[in-house]
């Protein structure tokens, strides 16, 4: 069981974004060979692609959230002693909490008022929520992994600022199931 | 008092070092609770929709596009292909680094793979010739500046997002600034070389050679060929460009050049989404902070104020360069651009500057960031790639810093450097 929720903490995102972005190549792929050789194209291909191109966002947000990858401007913080700054980079990801907290509510009443009014997408027969569901379950997911940072952050107080920050999540990624390429060994080293 | 609330609680957020996503958006919600100007639900929805956007998703195909071509193979052919032109000139090793870099640009979407690209065979190359080891670096890093300014580029998509202007546009006017940087370069490099006595590397090629050079390169040379080509044809959009690109990027590194195996893929294009999603989740949130600028006319305040005092263009125009230079120095390029645009776009096109020759000017200043410390993410690059201690090449870099703030000025006030080139092709700009 544990194992079973560590590899899906550890791949789900990966899984997610890898399929829908070959799908959203595809797609556009496929419209241009379409039009440029059989001069022809499918009805809303390019809106569909722009909802999985949502999609794939939202889970790429999530997972760089999980690894610290958010850019932020560190300098003030990098002048204080390391406990301040700790306590610092935790009060930020409650902060980050927060606002995500309140962007999964207000997407909630968004999507129910989808529902209420049945709003349509344009070219397509389906609902609107398929892209501020993108959204919902988006930043569900941003919440879990702010979290899972912060349990991160309280329980490795005491250990080095590397293994405190855990930026790109490189202490704590483990059995993913993507191969990585040979050469992406030497830009680990980088 | 909405300026102060607005921008005064985003600075707050931003120093104490909250992502630029979240600061943006934090502020914007203590915005809507205190003045109202519009709904939480209004943001959310304005900053979701702000991804549904089919020039944005160039952005992660380019990325994958620019990476996969990347990961050796490519490279490497560019620059035996150069070496053959120019391998034998004095300083020689350091013009085919920059001619390779400006044909790796037309491949890649980024400044700093372009230095690692280039940087990893050309920094050794260049110290084997007795090239001074710091001087190398400094070139190489400068040279990859041109991976914004050679289209394809993320940054111009970016900035072609946020200011509301062609793509194509974008594209066909970085051309003339990113061949007026790569000549700049050559000359001083050239001036360097011959003081130093860097001399070139006389190979004699045979026929046979020269002809298994050319053939080997004819893949890597296609690309820009089939991206740009098409893209000013009129056969597709930047968006599809895109696509195709990272279709033939496969194809060539999987079955041509065979540095890639099928069952890497899977991580290539989660490693390409990984690289972008950082910045598209600042776009997606200056979407919703940006409906709120535009409700309580922020931008216009701020215009009108400027312009209140002063309306000489030149020194508007000198003033919005030192500022770019100074955030460039210490924020993403990207993001500085999705948060600068809808505040100095008004100031500039109220002065009658071209919002497509604002965005050229704009990117070559934030690119002049990558290369200044103490940040500069191309600095970091090639030291890392050449091993070169970070505070020598910071020292090396700065003549090379002038040589690019005099290109900046020249694109700055000639504003034909960069739209001699959409006018030439028909592009609408």
């Amino acid at each position: 069981m544990k194992k079973t929720i560590s590899w899906i903490d550890n791949n789900f995102e990966p899984i997610m974004i890898s399929v829908l972005f070959y799908l959203m190549m595809g797609l556009v792929t496929l419209q241009v060979i379409l039009r440029f050789i059989f001069n022809t194209g499918v009805a809303g291909a390019e809106e569909i692609a722009r909802f999985i191109f949502i999609w794939l966002m939202y889970f790429s947000f999530s997972y760089t959230t999980r690894r610290q990858g958010h850019i932020r401007i560190t300098f003030l913080l990098d002048k204080l002693n390391s406990k301040s700054k700790r306590i610092v980079m935790i009060f930020v990801d409650m902060l980050f909490l927060l606002f995500s907290g309140l962007i999964f509510w207000s997407a909630w009443k968004i999507c129910q008022t989808v529902i209420l009014y049945k709003d349509k997408a344009v070219t397509i027969d389906i609902s609107m929520n398929i892209v501020y569901g993108a959204g919902l379950i988006g930043f569900a997911l941003i919440i879990i992994r702010i979290v899972q940072g912060i349990v991160w952050k309280f329980k490795h107080f005491n250990s080095s600022m590397d293994m405190f920050e855990n930026i790109g999540g490189i202490y704590s990624e483990k059995n993913n199931i993507l191969t990585k390429p040979m050469t992406d060994k030497l830009e680990e080293k980088i | 008092m909405t300026i102060l609330l607005l921008f005064g609680s985003f600075i707050v957020f931003l120093l104490l070092s909250l992502p630029i996503a979240v600061a943006l958006g934090l502020s914007a919600l203590i915005t809507i609770l205190v003045q109202n100007p519009i709904s939480v639900e209004a943001f959310t929805q304005t900053m979701i929709q702000g991804l549904n956007s089919f020039p944005l998703m160039a952005v992660p195909l380019f990325t994958f596009a620019g990476d996969i071509m990347g990961r050796g193979g490519i490279s490497k052919r560019l620059l035996d292909l150069t070496s053959v032109f120019f391998g034998r000139f004095t300083g020689g090793l350091g013009i085919v680094a920059i001619v390779a870099s400006l044909f790796f640009a037309a491949i890649s979407g980024t400044g700093s793979a372009t230095v690692a690209a280039i940087g990893t065979m050309m920094i050794p190359a260049m110290v084997a010739k007795n090239y001074d080891k710091a001087f190398a670096g400094a070139l190489v890093a400068t040279a990859g500046t041109v991976g914004t300014l050679i289209p394809p580029s993320i940054t111009m998509i970016i900035y072609a997002v946020a200011a509301g202007v062609s793509v194509t546009g974008m594209f066909s006017a970085g051309i003339g600034p990113g061949l007026l940087v790569g000549l700049a370069l050559i000359i001083f490099t050239l001036f360097i070389s011959n003081k130093n006595g860097y001399k070139g590397d006389a190979i004699k090629y045979t026929f046979k050679d020269l002809i298994r050079i050319f053939i080997d390169a004819i893949p890597a040379l296609l690309i820009p060929v089939i991206i740009l080509g098409g893209i000013y044809g009129g056969v597709f959009t930047p968006t599809e460009a895109a696509a195709i690109a990272c279709v033939y990027g496969i194809l060539v590194s999987v079955f041509v050049y065979k540095e890639i195996k099928i069952k890497e893929l899977p991580f290539i294009a989660f490693n390409a989404s990984m690289l972008c999603s950082a910045v598209l989740i600042i776009i997606g949130m200056s979407a919703g902070f940006g409906r709120i600028l535009t409700i309580t006319q922020v931008p216009t305040t701020i215009a009108n104020f400027i312009l209140d005092l002063t309306s000489n263009q030149i020194l508007i125009l000198l003033a919005i360069n030192v500022l770019l230079l100074v955030v460039g120095t210490f924020m993403e390029t990207n993001a500085a651009i999705i948060i600068l645009v809808p505040v100095l776009l008004p100031v500039v096109t109220a002065l009658g500057v071209n919002p497509t020759h604002f965005g050229l000017i704009m990117i070559l200043n934030l690119a002049i960031g990558f290369i200044t410390p103490p940040v500069g993410a191309n600095l970091f690059m090639a030291s890392q790639v050449s091993g070169i201690k970070f505070d020598i090449l910071a020292r090396a870099i700065m003549p090379w810093i002038l040589v690019m703030i005099v290109v900046l000025l020249l694109v700055t006030f000639i504003p034909q450097i960069t739209l001699f080139i959409p006018k030439f092709l028909g592009v609408p700009v």
